[in-house]
């Protein structure tokens, strides 16, 4: 969003009427991402309503996603206008329009938290989510777990050219293709800050998000901690949430070829 | 899933579009729909007016199929309190004053003047997308809008004791 259309009115009555906006308020919506999920799954309009049983981190996520949401409607227009629009999808924040984390100058990659290069058997064995390979870019050339046991997030990546010899220290070099892949909970992994629009995409019976410029992005521990050494600028990017593990597909291919890269997942 | 993020305002247009206590179900068929539309969501189009322009829709369907809506445009409004608190009460308490009675003097316009202002002013849609929203034809929007702004001014500058409460 450009400013406010406010800002540019030469009427008063019509700046208070933007303002009065901003104090406007209803009554609490209810969460409504189970309701909604359940009647995608069972087609059936009906069947959803007034569904109470929600499962814990779904009320969790709807909590918190309430509390920022209602956030933006309640704060002063001034308090307002600094705080950024926040999408928040599978695990992943993304900021809009709003402050960006200052990027160092040679940063295309830095190391996720105790990041360090395993096999895929391992990785798999390690991580307590499905691990989704695409069969679109074969096997990857190298793999890395990182933050914790069991690890919080798992990265595929994939070289163009030879791939820098595996071992036990970081990688350094940068990848042609990056996937990072974690649980699909709600509680952030990753904070991205985009200039202009995520945009959705339908791939199949999933949601995905396409973002097609570079942009920083930096790692949130499971405290919610922002991990500031981990701030780089990210190549464009698709991210897609499938059965519970979301999938950030980082590469310099267009939009289509990402696609095809996640329709091929599994 | 995208629907957290959404949710609240695309209630809040519900709510104020007058869906009354079907607000909760406008929106979640709204949301349906939306997504199973999202493969003809254009890319150059911006993704939040286009999702209240669903649920606009489908506030006004219930309208249509069984009259439920009809005049309820802005009756679950309310104002809320300033945050953070003003360190200058009594100027904030003259602010509130005024919003209260802007809100008044809006809920007290025909229905079509409350939608076209409700649209504009406080989902800030654009023209274009209000007429889209109301399905109204493009012209009409702007024409209804200054006419209610008229209608508004006058209702403000009726002196105090016509109707009005307080002194």
């Amino acid at each position: 969003m450009a400013e406010h259309e406010w800002d540019k009115s030469t009427d008063p009555l019509e700046a208070e009427l933007y303002e009065l906006g901003r104090y406007l308020d209803v009554p609490p919506a209810p969460p409504v991402v189970a309701a909604v999920r359940a009647r995608l799954e069972t087609g059936d309009p009906g069947s959803a309503r007034r569904h109470r049983a929600w499962p814990q981190a779904v009320l969790k996520a709807a909590a918190i996603a309430a509390v920022f949401v209602a956030g933006l409607l309640v704060v002063s227009p001034q308090v307002r206008a600094a705080v950024a629009d926040l999408l928040r999808f599978a695990g992943i924040e993304i900021h809009q329009n709003g402050e960006e984390p200052p990027v160092p100058a040679d940063s295309r990659y830095a190391p996720l938290p105790g990041e360090r290069v395993v096999t895929l058997e391992t990785a798999r064995e390690l991580a307590d989510f499905r691990i989704l390979v695409p069969t679109g870019l074969g096997e990857p050339d190298v793999v890395t777990v990182a933050d914790g046991e069991p690890p919080r997030v798992v990265s595929l990546l994939y070289y163009d050219g030879a791939a820098p010899s595996a071992g036990p220290t970081p990688v350094r070099a940068d990848p042609d293709v990056r996937i990072d892949e974690f649980h699909g909970t709600i509680s952030p992994v990753f904070s991205k800050y985009v200039d202009a629009k995520a945009e959705p995409i339908a791939l199949g019976a999933y949601l995905a998000f396409w973002i097609d410029q570079p942009h920083p992005v930096l790692y949130v521990d499971r405290n919610g901690e922002f991990q500031e050494e981990t701030t780089r600028l990210s190549g464009p990017s698709l991210i897609v949430e499938m059965g519970g593990t979301t999938v950030r597909i980082e590469a310099d291919f267009g939009k289509d070829r990402a696609i095809e890269v996640a329709r091929s997942l599994g | 899933m995208l629907v957290a993020r959404y949710s609240a305002p695309a209630h809040r247009a519900a709510a104020l579009l007058g869906a009354g206590e079907d607000a909760e179900d406008v929106v979640q068929e709204a949301f349906v729909k939306a997504y199973r539309a999202l493969s003809r969501f254009r890319p150059d189009a911006a993704f939040r007016p286009w999702l209240l322009q669903i649920v606009a829709n489908e506030t006004m369907n219930l309208h249509r199929s069984a009259r439920r809506r009809s005049g309820l445009t802005l009756r679950l409004a309310g104002l809320s309190a300033p945050t953070p608190p003003s360190d200058d009460p009594e100027g904030e308490a003259v602010r509130a004053e005024r919003r209260r009675a802007l809100l008044a003097a809006v809920r007290d316009l025909p229905e079509k003047d409350q939608q076209v202002l409700t649209c504009r002013y406080f989902l800030e849609l654009s023209e274009a997308e209000t007429a889209t929203v109301l399905g109204w034809p493009a012209g009409s929007v702007k024409s209804r809008l200054s006419r209610a702004l008229v209608r508004l001014r006058a209702k403000l500058e009726q002196p105090l004791g016509e109707g009005v409460s307080g002194g």
